[in-house]
């Protein structure tokens, strides 16, 4: 098990990434503190011995994407949360997304991750390849069509306006 | 694509209180990162508390269902008994063809085995092959001696009410004779009277026995001249 001292550096480095990847994925923010303890719970007692700080946030994201995808599998989950509850995530209220980012938000979720760790996050494809457990073609099979998606969107979206 | 994303996850930050009720819920979890012995050490009270259960029910489970005796009941058709430490049946097994069919249809698990020996003598299926003259041969083998002759007289009694006195074999012996019968498709009191034959007959196979009522088996031995080893 690592040191309290050690959790609670994480938290404080990684709090943010984790809530952003909750952002992504859960949408509506339901469930976002049980993903935040299950993952700095994960992290308290895994003992893989980090090789730098790029390997840990990326074990940080992969442990995140894993707890989010889990949770929406799961039938227990809540489907709305007091607007209280929602503000108390953040230390500010996040600037409103923009139309590429709500477009973003809006592709089914195999296309959506890859954007955001590729665009956001800025790995490549063979270390998104590892993150997600996937095929190194499908990861690039999946950012061509989400771009071909978005182009679409907006181009219709800026047609309709 | 990048700015505009940028500026709206770049503005998401966790709050304090998030932060903070993380580092409490983390506390609580680990027990204080395992500075809390007394919790820890009454959460792992509760957890062998947990399996001791769980081993006290398995293990009651596993000596209900492992026997203690064993009770073989020939009549022609043949049929074994397999009685718990409680003294309730486990199983009924046909050793022959007859007996198979007859455990098939007859259900006496989980009864006490003298209920189950009365219900099973004064069966329907039972009442062809127990016509007048007809023998029972009863035998009870088993890991304690006590019980063994417990249950022995116990059924041998119920077989009274049956069938005529002289016409009731039993006998009880030890699990390695009463597997040697086993091995050989033969009731214990048959295999033993078997072994009789094979003193002056040692051609003698199972298979000529196997479909005798032991009322001819024990004519046999006596037309051998040989001391009848079912009474």
């Amino acid at each position: 098990m690592r040191s309290e001292q050690q959790v609670n550096t994480a938290i404080e480095q990684y709090a943010d990434t984790v809530l952003r990847v909750c952002t992504v994925y859960l949408k509506n923010h339901t469930d976002t503190e049980d993903i935040f303890q299950t993952v700095f719970l994960k992290y308290a007692s895994d003992s893989t011995v980090f090789l730098s700080p790029e390997h840990e946030k990326a074990w940080i994201i992969r442990v995140t994407i894993n707890a989010c995808k889990d949770l929406l599998k799961s039938v227990f989950r809540r489907r709305t949360v007091p607007l209280n509850d929602e503000i108390e995530l953040y230390s500010h209220p996040p600037e409103p997304p923009g139309p590429v980012t709500e477009a973003v938000l809006r592709l089914p979720r195999k296309y959506m991750e890859v954007v955001y760790l590729h665009y956001y996050e800025g790995y490549t494809i063979p270390e998104i390849a590892k993150l997600l457990g996937k095929n190194p073609n499908t990861v690039y099979t999946n950012l061509h069509r989400a771009k071909e998606r978005l182009k679409n969107v907006l181009e219709e979206e800026s047609y309709g306006s | 694509m990048d700015h505009d994303m940028t500026n709206h996850l770049d503005s998401i930050h966790a709050s304090e209180r998030l932060k903070r009720k993380t580092k409490a819920y983390l506390r609580h979890k680990t027990f204080d990162y395992g500075r809390d012995t007394m919790r820890m050490r009454s959460s792992r009270i509760r957890m062998a508390g947990c399996i001791v259960a769980a081993v006290i029910t398995f293990a009651g489970i596993g000596l209900y269902r492992l026997p203690t005796a064993y009770i073989d009941l020939d009549i022609n058709p043949s049929m074994e008994l397999n009685i718990n430490a409680l003294g309730r049946v486990i199983s009924l097994n046909g050793l022959n063809d007859d007996g198979a069919e007859l455990a098939r249809v007859l259900n006496v698990s989980g009864m006490s085995y003298g209920d189950a020996m009365q219900y099973i003598l004064i069966s329907d299926p039972l009442e062809p092959y127990l016509e007048a003259g007809s023998s029972i041969s009863i035998s009870v083998t088993g890991s304690s001696v006590q019980q063994s002759e417990t249950i022995l007289k116990d059924v041998v009694c119920r077989a009274y009410g049956i069938a005529d006195k002289e016409n009731v074999y039993y006998c009880h012996a030890d699990r390695q004779t009463a597997r040697e019968a086993k091995n050989s498709g033969l009731s214990l009191a048959r295999y033993q009277a078997l072994e009789e034959l094979r003193k002056t007959d040692p051609t003698v196979t199972p298979e000529y026995v196997q479909d005798m009522s032991m009322s001819e088996i024990c004519s046999l031995i006596r037309s051998h001249q040989l001391d009848d080893p079912c009474q």
